[in-house]
């Protein structure tokens, strides 16, 4: 995330090689609630995953604008959701270029909000 | 005739070296002089400590990116391709351009951000070939394209960052 421009990143969006972008579906989750799901399932021992220093609040509205469809799973936990339909050309520069491109819009969509704790979510004790 | 790329749309980019086809006596003086102001100038704080902080930023997403799995979730490493290239772009980085911001991308590319207000970005990801990857947006009008390092960054990529700045300081005016 840019902390300066209080902004996501492009490459926050950018899906794994599964093409399934893991989210969770908040609504209707007070804030803490879903502090508290990255807490117990995003963060592990490895390297990357100690913290975490904010979230992306994406209105379904805006994956559908772009053709994205966010598909609610509940695996591997409750409220577990997929954000699949990402551009599958076999060209895997075009490919690359595509998804680069929706995920730029999103980083840059008013409707998607940045949202900082305020202090870093860290494993519970 | 001397030839000059060492302005960036219209502004001059001060860091990057001075190129010349040319072999006359006073274009190789012209050069001489132009490299003695870039050395000049790379020593000064000013000029030199922000490129030399983006270095130093590659330096450590390189480090911290080096090992496969580096993000949590089977990331590819970032290697010395990657890294060697997007060195050279940084390196060819006018002077009158913001600095981006960096990262490792998940398939061991390097990711390169300028965000410029709302809607008003370019994304760049450059892999080990040399090959970048790019789009940016301007208001409503998005692009995206591909294209490679040789020892400059890509045409398409200086015309993106140029009117992306020339906006800015458009809109900074009004």
């Amino acid at each position: 995330m840019s902390k300066q421009h209080a902004r996501p990143m492009p490459d926050a969006f950018y899906p794994p090689p599964d093409d399934e972008l893991s989210v969770v579906h908040t609504t209707g989750l007070p804030d803490r609630d879903v502090w508290e799901i990255g807490r117990l399932y995003a963060l592990g021992n490895q390297p990357g995953r100690d913290k975490i220093r904010g979230r992306a609040d994406v209105p379904v509205k805006a994956l559908a604008e772009r053709k994205l469809r966010a598909f609610r799973d509940d695996n591997p936990f409750k409220r577990h959701t997929s954000v699949v339909g990402w551009p599958k050309s076999d060209d895997p520069h075009e490919r690359k270029r595509q998804r680069m491109a929706i995920c730029l819009e999103l980083s840059q969509d008013p409707d998607i909000k940045l949202v900082i704790p305020e202090s870093p979510i860290i494993p519970s004790a | 005739m001397t030839t000059m790329d060492a302005t960036f749309e219209g502004m001059p980019g001060l860091i990057i070296p001075a190129r010349s086809t040319a072999y006359s006596e006073p274009a190789r003086e012209i050069d001489n002089l132009r490299e003695k102001i870039r050395e000049h100038l790379l020593l000064s704080y000013v000029m030199s400590n922000p490129a030399g902080q983006v270095l130093t930023q590659l330096d450590e997403v390189c480090a911290e990116a080096s090992h496969e799995g580096w993000d949590g979730y089977g990331a590819r490493p970032l290697g010395p391709g990657a890294y060697g290239f997007a060195k050279i772009f940084l390196n060819a980085l006018p002077s009158t351009v913001p600095l981006p911001e960096l990262s490792a991308d998940a398939d061991g590319e390097v990711s390169l951000d300028w965000i410029f207000g709302e809607r008003r970005a370019l994304t760049v990801s450059i892999g080990p070939t040399g090959r970048c990857t790019f789009a940016w947006m301007l208001g409503q009008r998005a692009y995206q394209g591909t294209d490679w390092i040789e020892d400059e960054i890509p045409e398409e990529i200086v015309s993106a960052l140029g009117k992306l700045v020339r906006d800015k300081a458009a809109r900074a005016v009004r």
